[in-house]
């Protein structure tokens, strides 16, 4: 078996970075957090702006997000930072992530001595996991621990047919790795229920592929009305694309071409290996966050128009669809599969993304992630604020 | 390297796409048939390499992705014009803006 270099961690999963993490459980504490994380250098905080104030199922919805955020295997320990008054409540955050057996520490604002107590404390025990954090080396890890995110956006006529396929065969290389690709994007399936169904490993997993894109479509058709099975957007309709199925179809190229072995939750961490699919929207940025809560620890983002989107604890490999782009946002695209329209055959392609995910799992930084383009992040919402 | 002008993703598509463009007229060989573009095709469009009765499958991928609204012949464009039911979605929100303001309303 293949290996990488990374760091196993006491759930059984390996991380390919080691990463202290500084997680509010309130968007309320985001000040306290960044001032730890300008006090210890080195650290990352994760910014975001949830965790009170919304209804049941949402509010279930995040606590397991912000917690599969803090056993990602990339991140080798965790300090949360808690409130008081909050609707997920700090200390049963920093319980539910120490579970996965890694270090987590827990202070709160409100009983903890307030803002500047908390900032004291919180940077002396993130400078000590800073510390514990440098001293951990990589070891090799079977490429079954690497678990990849299949990520589009700013799609166009060519994601389908240059980057989405040579994906496709990066996502295969892995799976008889033993390893697991990530696909997710529902609204990016509309139309490819009764394709995607066929490829479940068993009948009862190609019934719930199926029951989670009807269920999408039926959701777009609540919004678009009973065009939502055809409906495209303008930008794509002007690029080439004549249907939604068509779109779609170029979309999943993304997974390959193997058997669907299970279908989870937003967020929710899978206990299979192979290709996975995830409930998750279109936005890239919500589907980034339910694509690493549920274990992502590489990314790779296939795009047309181009973006500069990173995220914070996973180093993304961007991959342009043509070489307009590739050339217009160099400091952003770490491959080119518009060279496919130059000459290049999608196996060149897929076997230089295979080398690049392999030298990104050992640890060299690809460009979102070498120039810290990270920041806040987003987590879905299905439902209204109170 | 020579830059190929068009991409036949499967087997089974009757489809191709025209990676620059095609202008009417135009010779395309397409796996050794020489296939005379009817229609002038933009960069990136489909182009039909076999004639496509209407209601017969349009494939790409190796999967239909609509019917043909009409009958397709070989070397012709093939886009949302002679796909049935294909919709755009800026002529859906025209329509309801329409339907909503009582203004300019589609016919």
């Amino acid at each position: 078996m293949n290996t990488f270099m990374g760091y196993p961690r006491p759930d059984g999963r390996a991380g390919v970075r080691n990463h202290v993490l500084i997680l509010p459980s309130v968007a309320c504490v985001n000040g306290p957090v960044d001032a730890i994380a300008r006090a210890v250098p080195g650290v990352v905080p994760l910014y975001h702006g949830l965790g009170c104030g919304r209804s049941g199922s949402d509010s279930h919805l995040h606590a397991r997000v912000l917690t599969n955020l803090g056993t990602n295997p990339n991140v080798a320990a965790v300090l949360v930072i808690g409130l008081g008054c909050e609707g997920i409540q700090g200390d049963r955050l920093a319980k539910a992530i120490a579970q996965s057996g890694k270090p987590v520490e827990f202070l709160n604002v409100q009983t903890d001595g307030g803002s500047r107590q908390v900032v004291e404390k919180g940077t002396a025990i993130a400078r000590k996991m800073l510390d514990d954090a440098t001293r951990a080396e990589r070891v090799p890890c079977g490429m079954d621990k690497l678990v990849l995110g299949l990520q589009c956006g700013g799609s166009d006529a060519l994601s389908g047919v240059t980057a989405n396929p040579a994906v496709g065969l990066l996502t295969d290389w892995l799976a008889a790795e033993g390893g697991t690709a990530l696909l997710t994007e529902v609204t990016e399936m509309i139309g490819t229920a009764h394709i995607l169904e066929r490829r479940g490993a068993t009948p009862e997993i190609g019934r719930q592929v199926k029951e989670l894109i009807d269920k999408q479509e039926a959701k777009t058709k609540e919004i678009l009305g009973e065009r939502a099975g055809v409906v495209i957007s303008p930008g794509n309709m002007d690029g080439g694309m004549s249907t939604i199925r068509e779109k779609s179809l170029g979309c999943i190229c993304k997974a390959g071409s193997g058997p669907i072995t299970q279908v989870v939750g937003y967020g929710e961490v899978p206990t299979e290996t192979g290709l996975v699919i995830m409930d998750g929207p279109g936005y890239d940025i919500d589907s980034m966050t339910g694509i690493v809560a549920s274990g992502a620890n590489v990314m790779v983002f296939t795009t047309g128009r181009g973006t500069p989107a990173g995220y914070p604890i996973v180093p993304v490999i961007k991959v342009s669809s043509n070489t307009k782009t590739f050339l217009a946002m160099p400091d952003d695209i770490d491959v080119n599969a518009g060279r496919i329209l130059e000459g290049a055959t999608l196996q060149d392609v897929g076997d230089e993304l295979i080398a690049l995910t392999q030298t990104v799992a050992d640890g060299q930084a690809p460009k979102a992630e070498a120039q810290q383009f990270d920041g806040a992040i987003s987590i879905l919402c299905t439902q209204t604020s109170f | 390297m020579a830059t190929p002008k068009y991409i036949h993703i499967n087997d089974k598509d009757n489809a191709v796409i025209a990676l620059a463009g095609l202008k009417k007229g135009e010779v395309l060989e397409v796996d050794g048939e020489a296939i005379t573009a009817r229609d002038d095709i933009p960069q990136s469009h489909k182009m039909a390499i076999a004639d496509i009765p209407e209601g017969a499958p349009v494939i790409k991928y190796g999967e239909e992705i609509g019917k043909a609204g009409t009958d397709i012949k070989k070397g012709d464009w093939v886009h949302a014009h002679n796909i049935a039911g294909s919709t755009n979605l800026q002529k859906v929100v025209d329509d309801r803006f329409a339907q909503n303001t009582g203004k300019g309303a589609a016919k």
